[in-house]
């Protein structure tokens, strides 16, 4: 009798939790994959493509199925730290073959020799090139990832990479010197 | 020091930790306060306020006149630039600024003709006859902003009425070295009073407290003539103990009121509103007088300044003027501020601003700034010294591994940067740069996250439209290729109603030529009968 009594109280809990995790899991359920979020979260938004896809999200579906942290340059270091420490991953040396961390730059026309050929606006990810053809192009440098994907399309070669100024603005205050004393010592 | 026993006219509280670091103060408060002889050239640094860099109303070679406006505001937070003399703009342009950094930034160059000649000057004396809207107009109009050290603009933090039940008057001048709001007081305590009157008609119902130290009794002494002078009776004067930094405008309010200021909040959350003394005067100034801010009281101080004291200095004189004038013997480090919030500057040729409140020319080893830094071992003293409640030794800790977000829960940026933990750390650990590190790094990140945010909207943008593009052309390919079949069809259909009409058309012509073939034959046959 109680043997019976138990297993049919189990059947029930077994039923009734069955219950809530069906509906739970339609009433909650997820759209997309929530870590290619997060990872696009911490990847740049350069879209430069150094890493091989095609822009940012691409690389962050391919890092969640896989695909090494070290391929971003202009995400650097500190970016691999992140991304490490959000999947679990050992931290590693960028990738050198993708290119090395850059200071940030932006794209800039010179106008009079620009011939209006709106090459380099297809090759804005961001659409940050204003211009029309045979008029003359300029780059809205708020807008600018500086991922230098212009350069290379424009036939005259006349877009050169600035790298920005420090202004008050976005200056920052250095760490401290870290104080771990370094002694040499002689072997004997 | 000497102590006031001026018995405070409210119940003072108390503030967790602070320290008592030596005052230097008498060397700097001695002397009346003087004036220098104008400088060359005076650099006025357009971003000389918290909030937007000012932008320039005058060109090159404009002659302006003593208080005439040489900058407008550029957003709220922004603040109006006068002329501080009569003269000639020589340059507007890059030029080293009163920063940490030691970058350089957008100035007005003007050299003084020498006549300190004013623009007309329109006083207001009948402030009764004001309403609101123009009292706060005057005060922004007047480019007055907080003069106790955050420059953040008067008439920002004065609009807020609702609520606001007590105007706090901070005389506290916690800092070592810094006596310009003492010798202030002891000068011109009713000009402060009156300015402090000025701003209570902002505010229809509210009581008035003026917190100072106690290591000031003489400006007490004066404060009090200056009351009973112009019968203010319902201005209190608390005067709490000397230990810094209870100048600290959530300090002097936990001090008079023994609330603290929440996380996040702002003293107008609790009905307070605070101003410091220098503001009060510049107030006055601009109401009385019709006087716009174009100069401060400036402390100039320090082990190697001769001539120490306070002076009234226009706003873009070079500090190399001032140690000129001073007789300073090459000074080690040129601090502008105090000694605990000061910050170095990279050099002498650096124009004074509305927040410079001092300028040490320290001798050799007087500021014990080049101490090696040893390991942290977890001593607490810095937790017992902060004001503010925080663990430093954890916000160090973090700070130095980079760890931003322990930092931030942490509360981080409840830290006022006082020093105090660095001040008492027995293994001169530079604390506070570790935190300003950290706070810089953190609002960097955010413009930067940002910016990031904006670059992937507009990429996901541009791929919608790309792909929208690349649909409409499709569809438009699609459309064609059945209009051009509907057309061949239809062109198809055509040609058999025409073959239908022409084979109508044969039928009838054939019939017509039939038909004219039987009238000839007719005719014929007629004119054969």
């Amino acid at each position: 009798m109680d043997l019976i009594t138990a297993v049919i109280i189990l059947a029930a809990l077994g039923l009734v939790f069955g219950a809530i995790l069906g509906f739970a899991s339609i009433k909650f359920k997820v759209e997309g994959d929530p870590i290619v979020e997060q990872i696009d979260d911490i990847l740049p938004q350069t879209q430069c493509g150094q890493c091989g896809y095609p822009g940012c999200k691409p690389y962050a579906e391919a890092i969640a199925n896989g695909d090494e942290i070290n391929k971003c340059p202009p995400g650097g270091e500190a970016g691999v730290k992140a991304l490490a420490e959000l999947l679990g991953r050992e931290v590693i040396p960028l990738d050198e073959e993708r290119g090395e961390e850059k200071p940030p730059s932006v794209a800039y026309i010179r106008e009079d020799e620009c011939i209006g050929c709106t090459k380099c606006i297809q090759a804005c990810p961001v659409d940050a090139i204003l211009g029309a053809p045979k008029l003359m192009h300029t780059v809205i440098i708020d807008e600018c990832t500086g991922c230098d994907l212009c350069v290379e399309p424009c036939p005259v070669d006349c877009i050169d990479m600035i790298e920005l100024p420090q202004t008050v603005a976005s200056w920052k205050w250095q760490q401290p010197e870290q104080m771990i004393p370094v002694k040499q010592v002689e072997a004997n | 020091m000497e102590r006031s026993n001026f018995a405070s006219e409210i119940p003072i509280h108390e503030i967790p930790g602070g320290i008592h670091p030596t005052e230097h103060k008498t060397r700097s408060n001695q002397a009346a306060i003087r004036t220098l002889p104008l400088a060359g050239e005076l650099i006025i640094n357009l971003k000389g306020q918290a909030g937007n860099r000012s932008i320039p109303v005058v060109e090159v070679g404009d002659k302006v006149l003593k208080g005439q406006m040489i900058a407008e505001c550029d957003g709220i937070f922004s603040s109006y630039q006068h002329a501080p003399t009569s003269g000639t703009v020589t340059a507007i342009e890059d030029r080293t600024i009163a920063h940490p950094s030691g970058l350089s930034d957008r100035c007005i160059v003007i050299q003084p003709d020498g006549e300190d000649q004013w623009r007309e000057l329109s006083p207001q004396t009948n402030i009764d006859s004001l309403d609101r809207e123009a009292m706060l107009a005057r005060i922004f109009e007047s480019g007055i902003v907080g003069l106790g050290g955050a420059s953040f603009p008067s008439h920002v933090k004065l609009k807020r009425e609702n609520g606001i039940h007590t105007l706090i008057i901070n005389a506290a001048e916690c800092e070592p070295y810094i006596t310009c709001d003492d010798k202030l007081l002891q000068e011109h305590a009713e000009e402060v009073l009156k300015g402090t009157e000025i701003i209570s008609k902002l505010y229809a119902d509210i009581n008035i407290v003026i917190g100072i130290e106690d290591n000031k009794p003489a400006a007490i002494d004066a404060l009090a003539a200056a009351r009973e002078s112009l019968s203010l009776s319902n201005i209190k004067i608390a005067v709490v103990p000397t230990k810094y930094p209870s100048g600290g405008e959530k300090q002097l309010i936990q001090l008079l009121t023994g609330k603290e200021v929440p996380h996040g909040k702002l003293p107008a959350d609790l009905g307070l509103v605070m101003h410091n003394v220098g503001t009060c005067f510049a107030i006055y100034e601009a109401f009385y007088q019709g006087k716009p801010l174009i100069q401060r009281l400036v402390t100039l101080t320090g082990d190697a300044c001769q001539k120490p004291g306070n002076y009234w200095v226009p706003f873009g004189t070079p500090v190399e003027h001032l140690i000129t004038q001073t007789d300073a013997q090459s000074p080690k480090h040129i601090i502008m501020g105090g000694p605990m919030m000061g910050f170095e500057l990279p050099g002498p040729n650096v124009g004074i601003v509305k927040a410079t409140n001092c300028i040490i020319m320290s001798a050799e080893g007087e500021l014990g700034i080049s101490e090696p830094a040893l390991p942290c071992i977890r001593c607490g003293a810095c937790m017992d010294a902060c004001p503010a409640s925080l663990l430093p030794q954890q916000l160090f800790w973090h700070a130095q591994a980079d760890e931003f977000d322990k930092t931030e829960e942490y509360d981080l940026f409840d830290c006022i940067e006082c020093g105090a933990c660095a001040y008492v750390c027995p293994s001169h650990i530079p604390l506070v740069q570790y935190y300003r590190y950290a706070k810089s790094t953190i609002r960097n990140n955010k413009i930067e996250k940002t910016k990031a945010e904006k670059a992937r909207q507009r990429h996901e943008a541009r791929q919608e439209r790309l792909e929208r593009v690349k649909r409409e052309k499709a569809e438009k390919h699609r459309k064609a290729a059945e209009a051009r079949k509907k057309a061949a069809e239809a062109a198809g259909k055509k040609d058999e109603k025409k073959a239908a009409v022409q084979a109508a058309l044969a039928r009838v012509q054939a019939k017509k030529k039939a038909q004219q073939a039987d009238d000839k034959d007719d005719s014929a046959s007629g004119e054969e009968s």
